[in-house]
C-alpha cells in the first residue's frame, strides 16, 4: 500500500501560510508525487487539518490553478491535471534569474542559522537527484 | 451522624481529593502546559502545584465544614451548592496555575501536517446511517394507526418474571403516538451531532468512533421508543426475546464508550503529539477561541478531551441549535404528558 502524499506547514513562520501550502504542493507536483487524475482534499477538509482560514487554502488552489497544476471544479473539489512544461532557455549569458532566486535561498537559510556545510551537503544530493 | 450525611461526605472528600490530584496525573504537562521534565518534577513545577494546592484548601476545609454542620432537611441543597462552589474554586485554580506553567512552556510545535487525498471528505453517510433507525418508530406509529381498532382500552405495560402482568396502561392518542414521535426526534438529533463531528473535525480526531456510539445509541433510541406500541399491539412481551437483545446493546455500547475514553486519554505529551494546538489560543487553558482555525471540535491539551473551538462561529450556531432543540422537545413533552 503506498502511503498518502503529504504537506507540512508551520503557523509560527514569517512566511504566510498560503504561500507554503503553494511551496509545499508544488514540490509534490513537480516530483510526480502528486498524479494527474488525483483528487485533492476540498478547501474546507485541507483548512481543516492544517487550522488555517479557508481563504488561506483556497488562494493557494487558486494560485496553482494558475500556474496550470490544478483544475478546480466548482462543488467537486481540485484535480490535479497534466500540465505542460513552458520552455524556458537559459543562455550562457544575460540575466540568471534562477542563480539568483538560489544564491537568495540560500542567504536566507543561513541567515536562519543553518550551517553552510550542511545547506552544501542538500544541494548536492539535490543535485545528483536531479541529474538522475 | 447520619447515613446521608455520612455518605454526602464521603463523596465530597472524593471530589476534593480527585481535584487535588490533578496536577499528579498529566505525565509531562503542568496544568495543560508542556515543560521541560526538570521544571515539571523540579522545584519551579512543585511551586506552581503547592501554590494551587493552597488556593484550594480554604474552600475545601469550609466545603467540609458545612457537609457536616448543614441541616439535614438542607443536605442535598447544601452538598449541591458546595460542589458548584467547589469546582469553580477549581476552575479558577487551574487558570491561575495555567498562567503560571506558561513562564516554562517549551516552544511547542507549529508544524502541522495534513494528508493530500480526497478520502475523509466523502464522509460516511449520515443518511444511510442514521434512516433504518429512523425507519423503526415511524413504523412503529404506522403499525399503530392500521391497527388502532386491536388495540384493547387497557394494555399491559410490564410483566412479573412468572409472565403475569402487573402493570397497565389506558389506550390514548399521546400514550402511543408520543413515544415514537420522541424517539424520531431524538434519531434526528444524533444525526445532526455526527454530522458536525463529520464536518467539524480533523482526521486525527476519534470522529468516526463517536458517530458510530451515535448510531448506535440511535438504534437504541429506535428500539426503545417503539416499545410502547409493540407492546400496545403484541401481548404479551416476551422478555426472553427483548432482554438479550437490550443487554448485548447497552454491553456494545459501553465497550465503544470505554475505546473513546481510552483514545481520548492518550494525552499528547510532546509537542506535535495529537491534535497539538498553540497554548495562546486557549483563555485560561480550558477554553480554545482561535478564529482562524475552522475546526469546531479541538482536543483539550489536558486529558486529550475534547472542546469546541469557541472562535469558530459554527460551534456556536451548534450549541444554539442544540439548546433550541432540546427546549422544543421539553415543551413538546409537556404538552403531550402534562
Amino acid at each position: 500500500m503506498t502511503q498518502p502524499t503529504t504537506i507540512s506547514i508551520d503557523l509560527s513562520s514569517s512566511v504566510p501560510a498560503y504561500r507554503q501550502i503553494v511551496d509545499a504542493m508544488r514540490v509534490q507536483l513537480v516530483e510526480q508525487r502528486l498524479k494527474p487524475g488525483q483528487m485533492l482534499p476540498t478547501v474546507r477538509r485541507l483548512a481543516m487539518e492544517l487550522g488555517v482560514h479557508f481563504n488561506t487554502v483556497a488562494q493557494a488552489y487558486r494560485e496553482l490553478a494558475e500556474e496550470g497544476w490544478l483544475d478546480l471544479k466548482h462543488g467537486r473539489g481540485a484535480m490535479v491535471i497534466r500540465r505542460e512544461t513552458p520552455s524556458k532557455e537559459i543562455g550562457p549569458e544575460g540575466p540568471n534569474p534562477f542563480g539568483d532566486r538560489l544564491r537568495e535561498l540560500v542567504a536566507q537559510m543561513r541567515a536562519d542559522g543553518v550551517d553552510a556545510l550542511r545547506i552544501a551537503s542538500e544541494l548536492k544530493s539535490f543535485a545528483q537527484e536531479l541529474e538522475k | 451522624m447520619t447515613s446521608i450525611r455520612m455518605f454526602v461526605l464521603a463523596y465530597m472528600v472524593f471530589v476534593i481529593l480527585s481535584e487535588q490530584s490533578l496536577p499528579y496525573l498529566h505525565g509531562k504537562r503542568l496544568f495543560g502546559v508542556l515543560v521541560p521534565g526538570p521544571i515539571r518534577y523540579g522545584a519551579e513545577g512543585a511551586a506552581v502545584i503547592r501554590h494551587y494546592e493552597l488556593r484550594l484548601l480554604p474552600w475545601s476545609i469550609a466545603c467540609l465544614i458545612a457537609m457536616i454542620f448543614v441541616p439535614i432537611a438542607w443536605i442535598y441543597l447544601g452538598a449541591g451548592a458546595a460542589m458548584i462552589v467547589y469546582v469553580i474554586a477549581t476552575l479558577r485554580g487551574f487558570a491561575v496555575a495555567n498562567a503560571s506553567a506558561r513562564k516554562f512552556a517549551v516552544a511547542g510545535t507549529s508544524i502541522r501536517t495534513a494528508s493530500l487525498t480526497d478520502s475523509g471528505d466523502n464522509s460516511p453517510s449520515i443518511g444511510r446511517r442514521f434512516l433504518p433507525p429512523l425507519a423503526v418508530p415511524c413504523a412503529a406509529a404506522l403499525d399503530v394507526y392500521l391497527h388502532w381498532q386491536q388495540i384493547p382500552e387497557r394494555y399491559a405495560i410490564h410483566w412479573a418474571h412468572d409472565g403475569t402482568a402487573n402493570g397497565w396502561a389506558i389506550k390514548t392518542f399521546n400514550g402511543l403516538y408520543g413515544p415514537p414521535l420522541f424517539g424520531a426526534l431524538i434519531i434526528v438529533f444524533l444525526a445532526g451531532i455526527s454530522l458536525s463531528i463529520l464536518h467539524g473535525s480533523r482526521r486525527s480526531s476519534p470522529a468516526s468512533l463517536a458517530v458510530s456510539l451515535c448510531t448506535l445509541l440511535a438504534y437504541m433510541v429506535a428500539f426503545c421508543s417503539s416499545l410502547t406500541s409493540f407492546i400496545a399491539l403484541h401481548p404479551p412481551l416476551p422478555y426472553a426475546v427483548f432482554s438479550p437483545l437490550f443487554a448485548s446493546l447497552i454491553v456494545v455500547s459501553l465497550l465503544m464508550l470505554v475505546r473513546i475514553f481510552y483514545r481520548m486519554f492518550k494525552t499528547p505529551n510532546e509537542p506535535g503529539d495529537g491534535d497539538y494546538t498553540a497554548p495562546e489560543y486557549w483563555r485560561g487553558g480550558m477554553v480554545y477561541y482561535n478564529p482562524d482555525d475552522p475546526a469546531i471540535y479541538v482536543q483539550t491539551p489536558v486529558g486529550g478531551f475534547y472542546t469546541l473551538n469557541f472562535g469558530n462561529r459554527a460551534s456556536w450556531l451548534l450549541l444554539a441549535r442544540i439548546v433550541f432543540y432540546i427546549t422544543g422537545m421539553a415543551i413538546l413533552a409537556h404538552a403531550l404528558w402534562r
